[in-house]
C-alpha cells in the first residue's frame, strides 16, 4: 500500500494548523476580552494549541491514508478516528482526472480523482501524490491498460493488434477516420506477439491562433461575477469616473439622479452596462487563456486523454467505451467564424468538468468540420459492436478529412464554408408565438419589478419603462430561438440542438438511451405542444431534449426511440455472443467484425435455442459479418426488416394480433 | 425517419392528446390508478409546510417582531399557511386524478404531474433495481411506494406511490422479473 506524498502532508498540516490556530487565537481573544470567561494567559495558549491540533490531525490523516492500485481494483483506506475502506473495481472507473492547480504544481504535487458511474461526485481522491505517480495511476486505471493486461493473458497476435487498432478500424470499412490514421491503425495482424507498442497519437493540439480565438470568443459564467468583486478593490473609482465622463455624478445621491434628464440617465446606464460587459470579457479572456493553454488531446486505443493549463495543469481520461453522449458547443461568435467545441460525456461525473461554462473540454475550439469528424469517430469507437453508423447528415459535404496541422499554417476557419444542417426538424411554428409571449411576459415582470423599486427607492419611475424599449426585439429573438432549436433522428442516434447565444448540439446514440420522457407544461398544453427528453446516464446536461413539437409527433418519437433502443440492444447482445462464441472456439477474438474475414461460413452453425427474438439466425448473423465490408445498406435493411439477401425478416417484431 | 411499419406495436399507445381527462381510461389507454388514500399522504406533507409557516407567524408575534409595512407576522404567515394548505389540498386532488401507470411488455409507462404533465417510459432493460418504500405517513395510512432505479440522470429514480403493501410487493416482484428477463444492460 502506498501513501500520499509527504510534501502534501506538510502542506495540509500547515494549512490545518493555521486554520485551527487562528480559530484558537480569535476564540481566545473573544473569551478573554469580551466574555471574560478565561484569564488572558490561558486564552493565549489556545492559539498554539489549535495549531498543534490542526496540524496533528492532518499528519495523522496522512499516516492513516493508504491506497493501492491492483489489476482489478483501487483500494483506499483512510480515516483517523473512524476507518474507511473503499474498493473500486476498475471496470467501474469512468474517468481519471489529474489536476495540478497552481500551488500544488509549484510544490511538485498532483491530485488524482477517480470517477465512477454511480453518484454525481468523485468516488476517490488522492490529494496529493507525485506527478509521475499520478500519470502512472491515470494510465493504469484506464481501459487501455486493462485490455493489455487481458491481452497478455491471452495469446494471439490478433489480440494485440485489435487492442490498438480496433478502436480505429472498427467503424470504418470505408473512409479513414481522422482519429485512427496513426501508424498502428492497420489492425490486421502486423504486430509481434510480444510487442506492446504504446501508440498514443495526438488527435488534437490547440494552436496559438486557435487559443487566441478561443479566448476572445468565450464567455465564462464565472466571469460575470468577478467584476463585482473588483468594485471594492478600486473598480468603484473607475465606475464613478466613467460616469462623470457622461455627466453623471454618482456621489450626489439617488435623489439628485432623479432630477437629471432622461437622456443623460440612459447614456449613463448604457455606459455602465458597456463597462461591465467589457470587464466580463477581459476576465473571460484571461481565464480562458490560462485554462486552455497548451491543450492537447491524445488517443491510446480506446481511451482519450486531454491535458491543458498554463498555471495549473489539468488532465483527464475519457474511456471511449463508456461515452454516453457527444455535445457540440458553438457560441454566436464561434458560429460566425466557423469553429465549434466538443464535449464528450461519460457516465461519470462530467468528464473534465472544472465548472466550464464556456469551452467544452474534449476539444475547446476547432474548425467545425474537423470537430464533427472527431465527434463521429468518438461515437463510432464507443459502440464496440462496430455497428454505429454516424449519419452523414451531421455535417455537410465539406467536412475536412481530419485535423489539419493547425500549427503550421493557421488556416482561418472562415475558409471552410459554414456547414449547414438542413436535416434538422424545427419545433412547431406556433412555438414561435409562444416564445414571443414568454419574452413579453418576462419583460412585463421586469417592468413591474422596476416600478415597485421606483416606489420604494429614489429610482425614477421612468426607469420602469426601460424594458419596453426592448419589446420590439422579441419577435426577432423568438425567431432566432426557434430557428436554432431542432432535432433529427438517424438510424443509430438522436440529434438535438438548442440555444442561440450558445448553441448546443447533442448526439445521443440510441443504445445509450435510458428513459424517455414526454412532458407538457401548463403553457405547452395551451399551445398543444410537448417536449421529449431522451435521458442518458451522463450527468452533465442530462440528455437530449426535443422542444415544442406537436403531441402526435412527441408520441411517435417516444415510440420510435424505444423501438430503436430495443433493436440496438439486441444487436449488441448478438455481437457480444458472437465474440464470446468465437473466443470460446479459440479463433482469436476479434472485437470488431471488420477485422476477421472468415465469418460467413461459421455463422451457419450458430443456432441458439433461446433466441426467441431472432428467428432468422443466418440472415441476421450474416448481417453482423457483412458489416465488416462496410456494407451500410446491410444494417439498414436489417433494421427495416429485410435480410441482406432480400428475404424479409419477421424479426422479433412479431405482431401480437 | 424510421420506417414505422416495423415498429413494435406493443410500444404504441393510441394516445395522443394525452392527459387532459382524469378518467381511468384515457384515449384507449388503460392505466392503473393509485389508491385514493395517497391524497392524504400528499396533503399531510403540505400540512407540515403550512404548519411551519404558521409556527413562524406565532413565533414572530410572540417575539414582537414587526415589519415596517404590512400586517403583523401572525396574520402574514397565518395567511400564507392557510394558502399553502388550501393549495396543497387542491394539488393533491388534481395529482390523484392525473396519476396513472401501466406495466407494458417492454417498459413501465407512467403519467403524472399537475402543472407539468409527464409521461415517462422506463424500458425494463434499463432497470437496475426495484425497491418498496414506506414513509411514516404512508405507514400510518397503510400504503407503500415502489421505487424503480435506472442509470439515467434526469429520470433516475421513478417512484410509484399510493399502492397497498400487497400491490406494492406484487408490482416490485413483477418489475424485478421483467427487468431480469430483459437481458439487462445497465449503461
Amino acid at each position: 500500500m502506498r501513501r500520499l506524498h509527504p510534501r502534501s502532508a506538510a502542506v495540509d498540516a500547515a494549512q490545518g494548523g493555521l486554520q485551527l490556530g487562528s480559530l484558537g487565537l480569535f476564540g481566545g481573544f473573544f473569551l478573554a476580552n469580551e466574555a471574560s470567561v478565561l484569564p488572558f494567559s490561558v486564552a493565549l495558549l489556545l492559539a498554539p494549541l489549535g495549531f498543534l491540533l490542526g496540524a496533528g490531525y492532518q499528519v495523522g490523516y496522512y499516516y492513516r491514508f493508504s491506497y493501492e492500485l491492483s489489476e482489478e481494483e483501487l483500494l483506499v483506506t483512510s480515516g483517523v478516528v473512524g476507518r474507511q475502506r473503499r474498493e473500486i473495481p476498475l471496470e467501474r472507473v469512468q474517468n481519471v482526472d489529474v489536476s495540478r492547480p497552481a500551488l500544488k504544481r509549484a510544490l511538485g504535487l498532483a491530485v488524482v480523482r477517480f470517477e465512477t458511474a454511480g453518484g454525481s461526485s468523485t468516488e476517490a481522491t488522492l490529494d496529493a501524490v507525485d506527478p509521475d505517480e499520478a500519470d502512472r495511476l491515470q494510465r493504469q486505471a484506464g481501459p487501455e491498460a486493462r485490455r493489455r493486461r487481458e491481452g497478455s493473458a491471452g495469446d494471439t497476435t490478433g489480440e494485440a493488434s485489435d487492442a490498438t487498432g480496433d478502436g480505429a478500424t472498427a467503424p470504418s470499412g470505408s473512409g479513414g477516420s481522422a482519429v485512427g490514421d496513426a501508424p498502428a491503425a492497420n489492425g490486421v495482424g502486423d504486430a509481434n506477439p510480444g510487442a506492446r507498442v504504446d501508440d498514443t497519437e495526438v488527435v488534437y493540439e490547440i494552436s496559438n491562433h486557435e487559443l487566441r480565438v478561443l479566448s476572445a470568443v468565450s464567455f465564462r459564467p464565472g466571469a460575470f461575477a468577478i467584476p463585482f468583486v473588483g468594485i471594492p478593490l478600486g473598480g468603484e473609482d473607475l465606475v464613478v469616473r466613467a460616469l462623470q465622463f457622461v455627466g453623471i455624478d454618482l456621489r450626489a445621491g439617488l435623489r439628485e439622479l432623479a432630477r437629471l434628464d432622461p437622456t443623460t440617465l440612459a447614456l449613463g446606464a448604457v455606459a455602465l452596462v458597456a463597462a461591465y460587459l467589457l470587464a466580463v470579457w477581459l476576465v473571460s479572456v484571461v481565464l480562458t487563456y490560462l485554462q486552455y493553454y497548451g491543450f492537447r488531446l491524445e488517443r491510446t486505443g480506446d481511451e482519450l486523454r486531454y491535458e491543458r493549463g498554463l498555471v495549473g495543469r489539468y488532465s483527464g481520461t475519457i474511456p471511449l467505451g463508456k461515452v454516453q453522449t457527444v455535445r457540440l458547443g458553438e457560441n454566436v461568435l464561434m458560429r460566425q467564424l466557423g469553429y465549434a467545441a466538443l464535449a464528450v460525456e461519460t457516465a461519470g461525473y462530467a468528464a473534465g468538468s472544472g465548472g466550464d461554462g464556456g469551452s467544452e473540454t474534449t476539444v475547446p475550439l476547432g474548425v467545425r468540420g474537423d470537430v464533427l469528424e472527431l465527434a463521429r469517430d468518438v461515437l463510432a469507437a464507443s459502440d464496440d459492436t462496430g455497428r454505429y453508423k454516424a449519419s452523414e447528415e451531421l455535417s455537410g459535404p465539406d467536412a475536412s478529412d481530419g485535423f489539419a496541422d493547425s500549427d503550421a499554417d493557421e488556416p482561418t476557419a472562415a475558409e471552410t464554408a459554414p456547414v449547414a444542417d438542413p436535416a434538422f426538424q424545427q419545433p412547431a411554428e406556433r412555438a414561435r408565438s409562444r416564445y414571443v409571449r414568454r419574452y413579453l411576459i418576462g419583460l412585463g415582470l421586469v417592468c413591474v419589478g422596476l416600478f415597485g423599486a421606483s416606489r420604494l427607492t429614489g429610482l425614477p419611475t421612468a426607469a420602469a419603462g426601460l424594458p419596453a424599449l426592448v419589446a420590439p426585439l422579441t419577435p426577432l429573438a423568438a425567431r432566432l430561438k426557434w430557428r436554432h432549436r431542432g432535432y433529427h433522428e438517424t438510424e443509430w442516434s438522436l440529434v438535438t440542438r438548442e440555444g442561440f447565444w450558445r448553441r448546443r448540439t447533442r448526439i445521443v446514440p440510441v443504445f445509450r438511451l435510458q428513459t424517455v420522457l414526454v412532458s407538457r407544461t401548463i403553457f405547452q398544453r395551451r399551445w398543444t405542444l410537448a417536449s421529449v427528453t431522451a435521458d442518458t446516464a451522463s450527468s452533465a446536461g442530462g440528455g437530449a431534449v426535443v422542444y415544442d413539437v406537436g403531441p402526435e409527433q412527441a408520441e411517435e418519437l417516444r415510440v420510435s426511440l424505444l423501438d430503436r433502443l430495443d433493436n440496438a440492444l439486441s444487436e449488441r447482445r448478438r455481437a457480444a455472443r458472437e465474440r464470446a462464441r468465437r473466443a470460446a472456439a479459440g479463433e482469436g477474438p476479434s472485437r470488431a467484425p471488420a477485422v476477421s474475414d472468415e465469418e460467413p461460413g461459421e455463422h451457419a452453425e450458430t443456432a441458439r435455442g433461446d433466441e426467441h427474438r431472432e428467428p432468422q439466425h443466418d440472415g441476421s448473423d450474416a448481417a453482423t459479418s457483412g458489416e465488416g465490408r462496410a456494407n451500410d445498406e446491410t444494417e439498414f435493411q436489417w433494421v427495416d426488416g429485410v435480410d441482406p439477401d432480400g428475404t424479409p425478416t419477421n424479426g422479433h417484431h412479431d405482431d401480437e394480433g | 425517419m424510421v420506417d414505422t411499419n416495423v415498429c413494435l406495436r406493443r410500444f404504441r399507445s393510441p394516445a395522443i392528446e394525452p392527459l387532459t381527462s382524469p378518467a381511468r381510461l384515457r384515449n384507449g389507454v388503460q392505466l392503473q390508478t393509485l389508491h385514493p388514500r395517497v391524497r392524504l399522504v400528499w396533503i399531510a406533507s403540505t400540512l407540515v409546510s403550512a404548519g411551519f409557516l404558521a409556527g413562524f407567524g406565532v413565533a414572530g408575534d410572540a417575539f414582537g417582531i414587526r415589519l415596517p409595512v404590512g400586517p403583523s407576522p401572525l396574520a402574514l404567515f397565518g395567511g400564507l399557511a392557510a394558502l399553502v394548505g388550501l393549495m396543497g389540498v387542491v394539488f393533491a386532488v388534481l395529482r390523484y386524478r392525473v396519476w396513472g401507470y401501466e406495466v407494458r411488455d417492454d417498459s413501465l409507462y407512467l403519467v403524472r404531474g399537475v402543472l407539468t404533465r409527464r409521461v415517462s417510459s422506463v424500458p425494463f432493460v434499463r432497470v437496475q433495481h426495484v425497491d418498496t418504500r414506506r414513509g411514516p405517513v404512508e405507514r400510518a395510512v397503510g400504503l407503500a411506494s415502489v421505487v424503480v432505479y435506472t442509470a439515467g440522470s434526469r429520470g433516475a429514480d421513478i417512484t410509484v406511490p399510493g399502492l397497498t403493501p400487497d400491490r406494492a410487493t406484487e408490482l416490485r416482484e413483477r418489475l424485478r422479473e421483467l427487468a431480469a428477463d430483459s437481458d439487462y444492460d445497465a449503461v
